[in-house]
C-alpha cells in the first residue's frame, strides 16, 4: 500500500496529472471553443468561394493535374499554393480534421469539468440559504402585507415549481425550483455534436455505395459478382414528363429487386422518394434518354448476331441543314450525323436531290468562334458548288436555297462490339449517333434518327425507329429509343447515429434555451416575505417575483387591514 | 389567384413603405416636439396650454403617430399572407420554392416576429425592421415572381416544405437580432436617440431573437439533411447552401459562446450578430444566386 502511495506521488506522475488538468482547463476554455468554432466557419466559408477539387477527379491523379491545370490558368501559381496548403479539398484538409478534432476534445474537456458541479446543482441543490443572502440578493421583493405560507405555496406550484417549507428561526422557509434539469441539457447538445462527427466518420469510412446504369427493362448485380449474397435490381420501366416547353415535371422507375434468384421487391422510386430494402436505399440518381436498343442480324444464316442496349453518353455537334428549291419547297431537312473527317473538320457525304453528285459538308468555326457549315460538291470541278454559311444564314448555290437553321449537340457513343462489313482490310470502328432527339422530346429537329457509321458503308445509315438497314452480311435494326436510369443503392452505417444526433442536438438546444427554469428562496416571517431567486438571462425575475408575491398575499389575505407594500431590493 | 397574389404583395410593399416612415417620422418628430413644448413654455406660455401636448408625450406624439405604423405593420403581414395563401392556391404546393416565394415568405416571418417582440416591449426594434421588411420586398420586387413548374427533386411533400418553412422562420428571428444589433449600434452608450430604450435592451433583444432563431435554424438545417438523404442520397454533400448554413449555425454558435463572457455583452456581441447576419445573406441570396451548387433551381 506504501509502494503505491509513493509510485502515486512521484514527480512524474505529479507533473503528467498537472499537464492533464492543464490540457483539460485549456480545451474547456469558452473562449477556446469560440475560436475553433470561428476557425471552422471561415475554413467552411473558403470551401465555399475556393472551387473545390470534383470527388470524380480526385480519385485520379491525371484528373487532379487537369483540373489543376484550369485553376493555374484562371489564377496562375497562386493555385499550386491553395492546392498545397489543401484549400481545392478543405473539407478533408487536416486544418479542417484538426480543426474538428479540438472541438471534439474541447466538448469533452468542458464536459468533464462542468458535468459533475452541474449535477450537484440539480440534484442537490443548495436548499437553505443564510438571511444574509436573501436581505441582499437581486432582484429581490419584499412583501410586508400578511401572506400565508400555504398561499405562497399553492402559488408557486401552480407555477409548477418544486416546494420545501421548513421552520426555523421563527420564519417558514421556502426553497422552489422549476424545472432544474434543463440545466442537463446542455450537455445533450453538446454530446450530440460529437454524436454527429462520430457519425459522419462512420459514413466516410464504412459505408457502401453501388451506382448502376441500367437500360429499361434490362437488370445489373448490386455487388461485385463473388460477393454473397447475389443482389440484382431490373429497371422494369422508366418514365419521364415534360411539361410543353420541355422542362421536367417527373421522373419515375419501376424496379424490382432479386436476391438469389427469387424476387423479393418491386417499388417505384422517383426523384426525391427511394426504396429500401434489407438496409439499403435505392434511389434514382439520374435519367438518360439517350438509349437505343440495337439489333444485328447476320444474312448469311439469318442468326441474331448482336442484341443490345447502348448508352450514347457522348456527344458531337450536328448541324441542321434546310435545302429549298426556286419555289419555296423544302426538297431536304436533316440534321446531319457528321461522322467523317477532311482536313480537320467534321464532315459527312450527303445526297441532295437536284444536284448531279453527293455534297460534302463540313463543320468549321468562323471568326468569333462562330460555327460556320461548308458545303462543296465532292470532286467538282472549278466552278462546283462552294459555300460557307455561319448559323442561322442562307445562301443560293446551284439553284437552290441552301439554310444552316441550327445546331444541336446530338449524343453519340462507340460501340465497337457491334458487328460490322470489314470492306478494306481494316477494323472499322462503329460509332452511333442520335439526331432530333433531346431530353424532353420536344426537338422541332425531325423525328429522332440513329445514325450507324463505321459498318462499312460509304455513307453513314440513317434509321428511325423500328426500321432496318443492310450492309454487307448483315441487317442492322433501330428496334427503339430506350432511357437509362441511373441507380444508387447505398448503405450508411452512419446515417441513424447522424438522426439521433440531430434529434438531440435540436432537443436539448430547445430545453436548454427555452424551458423557463427558476430556482426561488423565500422566507416568511414577522417582517413579510423576502423573497429571491435566479433565472435565465432574458427572463424578468423581478416582474415574475412580484406577481408572485402579489398573487400569494392576494391568496392570503386574512385581514384587509394589511395593505400591499410590495418593494424591492 | 396568381393575381391576387402580386396584388396582395404590391399592397404590402406600399404598406411596408409607409410604416417605416411613419416609425422613423415619430422618432424624429418627437424631440421637435419636446423642445417646440420646452420653448413654449419658457416663453410664459401656461402650464394650461401646455397639457394636450404633454399627455400627447405620455400616449404618443402624437398619438396616431405611435399607432400608425403599427397598424401598418400588422397590414403588411395580413398582406403578406393573404399573398402567400393566393400564391399556394395558384400552384398547388406550399409557396417556398423560388426566390420570390422565399423573399416574401421571409418578409412575412420578419413581420410576425416584428408583433412577437412588440408585445414583449421591444417595440423599438420596429424601427430598423420596418426598412429590412422594405428592403426583403424591394428586392423581392426585382425578382422573377411568375409560376414555374415545380423541379421533380421538390416533389417531395411535408420534409421539404418543413425544411423550407422552419428556415425562413429561423432566418426570420435572426433579422430581429440583426435589427437589435444595428440599433444598439446606433444608441451606442452615449443614447443618441433619447426615445429609444438604451443599448443594454437592444442587447436583450438580440440575444433574446438569437435564442428562438438559433434551435431553428439548428432543426431547419436537420431537416435539410433528411431531406437531402432522400433526394440526393446523402444527407450532408458541401453542397454551398448546406456549407453556408453550417457557417451561419457555427457563427451564431460563436455568438452564444462569446456572449456569455465578461466584456462580450453589448457592441462586441452586436459585432458578431452583424458578421453572423452576413453569413445569413449570404446563405439567403449570395449562394442562390451566385454560386452553382445542388440548390440552383430556388435561385429564379
Amino acid at each position: 500500500m506504501a509502494t503505491m502511495q509513493t509510485a502515486l506521488h512521484t514527480p512524474a506522475l505529479v507533473r503528467i496529472r498537472f499537464v492533464a488538468a492543464e490540457g483539460v482547463r485549456v480545451l474547456a476554455n469558452v473562449r477556446l471553443a469560440a475560436a475553433v468554432g470561428a476557425g471552422l466557419a471561415l475554413l467552411s466559408l473558403a470551401g465555399i468561394l475556393v472551387p473545390q477539387l470534383p470527388e470524380a477527379a480526385s480519385a485520379n491523379s491525371g484528373a487532379t493535374a487537369d483540373w489543376l491545370d484550369g485553376q493555374r490558368r484562371s489564377i496562375g501559381p497562386v493555385a499550386d499554393w491553395l492546392y498545397r496548403l489543401g484549400f481545392y479539398d478543405i473539407f478533408h484538409s487536416a486544418w479542417f480534421v484538426a480543426g474538428l478534432a479540438i472541438l471534439a476534445l474541447s466538448i469533452a474537456a468542458c464536459t468533464a469539468r462542468r458535468l459533475a458541479p452541474t449535477w450537484r446543482n440539480v440534484a442537490h441543490p443548495v436548499k437553505a440559504v443564510p438571511a444574509a443572502f436573501l436581505d441582499a440578493s437581486r432582484p429581490g421583493v419584499v412583501c410586508g402585507a400578511a401572506v400565508a405560507p400555504a398561499a405562497l405555496e399553492q402559488a408557486l406550484r401552480r407555477r409548477r415549481f418544486r416546494v420545501e417549507a421548513w421552520k426555523a428561526d421563527g420564519s417558514v422557509w421556502f426553497f422552489a425550483d422549476r424545472y432544474p434539469w434543463a440545466q442537463l441539457a446542455t450537455f445533450v447538445s453538446h454530446a450530440a455534436l460529437v454524436l454527429l462527427m462520430v457519425g459522419a466518420l462512420l459514413t466516410h469510412f464504412g459505408g457502401f455505395t453501388s451506382r448502376l446504369f441500367i437500360a429499361e427493362g434490362a437488370d445489373q448485380p448490386v455487388f461485385p459478382i463473388d460477393h454473397r449474397p447475389g443482389m440484382n435490381i431490373q429497371l422494369a420501366s422508366a418514365t419521364a414528363r415534360f411539361d410543353p416547353a420541355g422542362r421536367p415535371l417527373d421522373y419515375r422507375s419501376q424496379l424490382a429487386i432479386t436476391e438469389n434468384g427469387s424476387e423479393v421487391k418491386t417499388c417505384t422510386v422517383t426523384a426525391s422518394q427511394p426504396c429500401y430494402y434489407g438496409g439499403y436505399r435505392i434511389r434514382q440518381a439520374f435519367y438518360y434518354p439517350f438509349g437505343a436498343d440495337l439489333q444485328v442480324r447476320d444474312l448469311r444464316d439469318g442468326r441474331i448476331a448482336y442484341r443490345d442496349s447502348l448508352a450514347l453518353t457522348d456527344s458531337r455537334l450536328a448541324p441542321r441543314l434546310i435545302v429549298s428549291d426556286t419555289t419555296g419547297g423544302v426538297v431536304l431537312d436533316r440534321t446531319l450525323a457528321l461522322s467523317g473527317s477532311v482536313l480537320g473538320f467534321d464532315g459527312a457525304l450527303l445526297s441532295v436531290p437536284g444536284l448531279s453528285g453527293p455534297l460534302w459538308v463540313g463543320l468549321a468555326t468562323g471568326r468569333g468562334d462562330t460555327p460556320e457549315l461548308a458545303l462543296f460538291e465532292s470532286g467538282a470541278t472549278p466552278g462546283g458548288l462552294r459555300l460557307s454559311m455561319p448559323l442561322h444564314t442562307a445562301a443560293m448555290a446551284g439553284g437552290l436555297r441552301f439554310e444552316f437553321a441550327d445546331l444541336e449537340t446530338s449524343p453519340t457513343a462507340n460501340a465497337d462490339a457491334l458487328p460490322a462489313a470489314r470492306t478494306d482490310g481494316t477494323p472499322a470502328v462503329p460509332v452511333l449517333q442520335l439526331t432530333g432527339a433531346n431530353v424532353s422530346q420536344t426537338s422541332d429537329g425531325g423525328p429522332v434518327t440513329l445514325w450507324l457509321s463505321g459498318i462499312g458503308a460509304s455513307a453513314p445509315v440513317s434509321l428511325r425507329e423500328g426500321e432496318s438497314a443492310s450492309v454487307g452480311d448483315f441487317e442492322y435494326t433501330f428496334v427503339r429509343l430506350k432511357p437509362f436510369v441511373g441507380i444508387e443503392v447505398k448503405k450508411d452505417r452512419g446515417e441513424a447515429l447522424i438522426w439521433v444526433g440531430s434529434a438531440l442536438l435540436v432537443i436539448g438546444l430547445c430545453l436548454t434555451l427555452w424551458v423557463p427554469r427558476r430556482r426561488l428562496w423565500a422566507r416568511l416571517g414577522s417582517d413579510g416575505l423576502r423573497i429571491t431567486g435566479q433565472a435565465p438571462r432574458l427572463a424578468n425575475l423581478r416582474r415574475e417575483l412580484e406577481s408572485l408575491a402579489g398573487e400569494s398575499e392576494l391568496a392570503g389575505l386574512s385581514s384587509p387591514k394589511n395593505g400591499s407594500q410590495l418593494g424591492h431590493n | 389567384m396568381e393575381a391576387l397574389s402580386i396584388a396582395a404583395f404590391w399592397l404590402s410593399l406600399g404598406c411596408s413603405a409607409l410604416a417605416a416612415l411613419t416609425a422613423w417620422a415619430v422618432v424624429i418628430y418627437r424631440p421637435l416636439h419636446v423642445r417646440r413644448l420646452s420653448l413654449a413654455t419658457a416663453g410664459g406660455g401656461s402650464w394650461d396650454e401646455a397639457r394636450p401636448a404633454v399627455a400627447n408625450l405620455r400616449t404618443g406624439v402624437p398619438g396616431i403617430g405611435i399607432r400608425l405604423p403599427r397598424l401598418l405593420s400588422r397590414a403588411v403581414l395580413a398582406a403578406l399572407l393573404v399573398s402567400l395563401a393566393a400564391r399556394a392556391v395558384a400552384t398547388g404546393y406550399a409557396p417556398l420554392t423560388g426566390l420570390w416565394e422565399f423573399t416574401v415568405a421571409l418578409a412575412a416571418a420578419v413581420a410576425a416576429f416584428q408583433l412577437v417582440f412588440e408585445r414583449k416591449r421591444a417595440a423599438a426594434v420596429d424601427l430598423a425592421l420596418q426598412p429590412m421588411v422594405l428592403l426583403l420586398l424591394v428586392v423581392a420586387a426585382a425578382l422573377p415572381s411568375r409560376i414555374e413548374p415545380l423541379a421533380p427533386a421538390l416533389r417531395s411533400g411535408n420534409i421539404l416544405v418543413a425544411h423550407v418553412a422552419v428556415m425562413v422562420t429561423a432566418y426570420g428571428a435572426l433579422t430581429v437580432s440583426f435589427a437589435a444589433a444595428l440599433l444598439l449600434f446606433l444608441q451606442s452608450s452615449s443614447r443618441r436617440l433619447a426615445r429609444l430604450p438604451d443599448a443594454r435592451a437592444f442587447d436583450d433583444v438580440g440575444y433574446g431573437a438569437v435564442v428562438i432563431g438559433f434551435p431553428l435554424l439548428t432543426l431547419g438545417i436537420a431537416l435539410g439533411a433528411y431531406w437531402a438523404s432522400s433526394a440526393w442520397g446523402r444527407y450532408w454533400g458541401w453542397d454551398p447552401k448546406e456549407t453556408s448554413s453550417l457557417v451561419t449555425w457555427l457563427a451564431y454558435g460563436v455568438y452564444f459562446h462569446l456572449h456569455s463572457l465578461r466584456g462580450w455583452s453589448g457592441r462586441r456581441s452586436a459585432g458578431v450578430l452583424v458578421l453572423a447576419y452576413g453569413f445569413v445573406l449570404f446563405s439567403y441570396f449570395g449562394v442562390n444566386l451566385w454560386v452553382s451548387g445542388l440548390h440552383s433551381y430556388a435561385g429564379g
